[in-house]
């Protein structure tokens, strides 16, 4: 009872299978609460599945998952909206609402919890001006370079304060300045308390950053670098 | 639920707003598929009230044998007009039967030389919209020639086969009513479901960060609701303003053919137009409905 107080993740012995395919393979993971953890490895490695089976897109093949003290095999699909709730997700692709602006794309996120009126309106706000955006929010995505696009989806993500943050490939399609002021805005949110698992195959930002990175090859946990920070 | 429902209700008109385009090809759908429905319905109703004026006429002629007295045929009336599918019976007494015939003046000369009338008593019988089947039709003829006092049934077979095909019309209006509800249903839940198809990308966002079902159907209803209800106002408007040509062109001799238009057509009534648009509503709604089945399952 007590370490699952202390993990935010717990994977056990978890495969994951497409057809003949076994996107992962025999995965065991813990992360700690507060923890920042890089997910990392080549294309096809099975960073995007790892993500996807903790917010549950994907069911595991077998093996128990563990998140934040709860075992998403038992989680039924009426709790699973609830759950979801708990995690903030910054997708490759973005996944931003191309006609709504980026204000509604961020305020949205608040609406689906029930946070709707002046409290919507106020941490909406807040949220845009942390991500360096409030002078945009009018403007639609398409509108926006790709690391404004990225914030949105960032402020998207953090605007419901979960305890965990799940980013796949957040600095995938940008520049290199631009990837750096990114993850100095995921530090800035890992600092204020959530646990932040960021997927990359960029070998410098791991390099750069002082953090565990989980390594994947194929499917398979080929080993675990610990930096100090 | 009900804290949203503003929220809901906003969400519905602007995403309707939103996606304008696939709404207009959504409303344009529903006003056709309203309009052959609307078509269907104003068609049935004006072949039903000369369905109604056929089976006005429908009447059989019961002669009464010689002999009876009064009191004998107003308690044969009662007995008639106790059957199922009876509407009307009049008493026709042999010396109105004489009048009658006596109105053609050389009827009437050889009427005059037989010395004596000859024309039986008789009941002339309605036969009313309420007999449901041949059957019952059937059954009632056949009990009215083996009342005692009866002579002899005039017009059973014509009466059997009119009030036979009309009903036959009915069957097939209502069939045909049917098929064309079904088609009009299927026809707009398909496009509906494309338009949610061009938003699956939408709905599959929402169930990411954590929207429950109903919270991502609701405005999807709405939306439905208010494309059909718009459908239905379009296709309301359509068969108003056709009913008022038409009255206009009846109204008015055109040419000199003043009866070219029938002015007994009515294209529009307040019925007609509450039950398209609550119709168009429904339909919408309901097209949404099954349309989102799919991509929540995800």
């Amino acid at each position: 009872m007590e370490a699952q107080i202390f993990f935010m993740v717990q994977m056990y012995h978890v495969f994951k299978v497409f057809g003949k395919i076994a996107a992962l393979s025999d995965i065991n993971v813990s992360i700690d609460k507060g923890e920042f953890v890089f997910i990392s490895g080549p294309s096809g490695a099975g960073k995007t599945t790892f993500l996807r089976l903790l917010y549950q897109d994907e069911v595991p093949t077998s093996g128990q998952i563990i998140v934040n003290g709860r075992n998403l095999l038992r989680l039924t699909k009426s709790r699973l909206p609830y759950f979801r709730r708990n995690l903030g997700i910054v997708f490759q692709d973005y996944k931003l609402l191309l006609n709504r602006t980026v204000f509604e794309n961020v305020s949205f996120a608040l609406q689906v919890v029930g946070i709707s009126g002046r409290e919507n309106y106020r941490r909406t706000q807040e949220v845009l001006s942390q991500v360096g955006l409030s002078d945009r929010a009018d403007a639609y995505p398409l509108q926006l370079s790709g690391g404004e696009q990225q914030r949105v989806a960032i402020a998207r993500a953090i605007v419901n304060r979960p305890s965990l943050v799940l980013a796949d490939e957040p600095t995938g399609n940008l520049d290199t300045e631009t990837a750096w002021q990114i993850m100095h805005l995921l530090e800035e949110i890992h600092s204020s308390g959530a646990t932040m698992l960021v997927a990359t195959h960029n070998q410098e930002i791991i390099r750069e950053f002082p953090h565990r990175a989980i390594v994947l090859n194929r499917g398979r946990t080929v080993q675990e670098e610990i930096k100090l920070e | 639920m009900n804290r949203n429902f503003s929220y809901f209700l906003k969400e519905g008109l602007r995403s309707f707003k939103r996606n304008l385009f696939m709404n207009l090809v959504g409303i344009s759908t529903v006003v056709i598929s309203l309009a052959i429905v609307g078509v269907y319905m104003v068609a049935s109703r004006n072949l039903n009230s000369l369905l109604e004026l056929w089976e006005e006429r429908v009447e059989v002629i019961v002669f009464l044998r010689e002999g009876g007295t009064s009191k004998d045929h107003l308690r044969l009336q009662q007995r008639i007009a106790a059957i199922p599918g009876v509407k009307e019976v009049r008493y026709i007494s042999k010396e109105e039967a004489w009048r009658n015939f006596a109105r053609d003046p050389s009827i009437r000369a050889e009427l005059e030389d037989l010395g004596f009338n000859p024309l039986p008593a008789s009941f002339r019988v309605k036969l009313g919209r309420d007999i449901s089947s041949a059957a019952v039709i059937n059954a009632s003829l056949e009990r009215l020639s083996r009342l005692e006092g009866v002579e002899e049934v005039l017009q059973q077979e014509t009466a059997k086969r009119l009030l036979r095909t009309v009903q036959r019309i009915r069957i097939g209006i209502l069939l045909l009513g049917l098929g064309l509800a079904l088609a009009s249903v299927f026809i707009i839940s398909n496009t509906v479901r494309l338009t949610i198809y061009s938003r699956r990308h939408e709905i599959e966002i929402m169930k990411l960060i954590g929207a429950t079902n109903s919270f991502i159907r609701t405005p999807f209803l709405i939306e439905g609701a208010f494309q059909g209800f718009s459908g239905g106002v379009l296709t309301m408007i359509l068969f108003f303003l056709i009913d008022w040509v038409w009255k206009n062109l009846t109204s008015r001799s055109i040419w000199g053919w003043e009866s070219f238009f029938p002015s007994w057509i009515s294209f529009f009534s307040l019925y007609l137009g509450v039950l398209i648009m609550v119709i168009g509503t429904a339909v919408g709604m309901f097209g949404s409905f099954i349309a989102l089945r799919r991509y929540l399952k995800i």
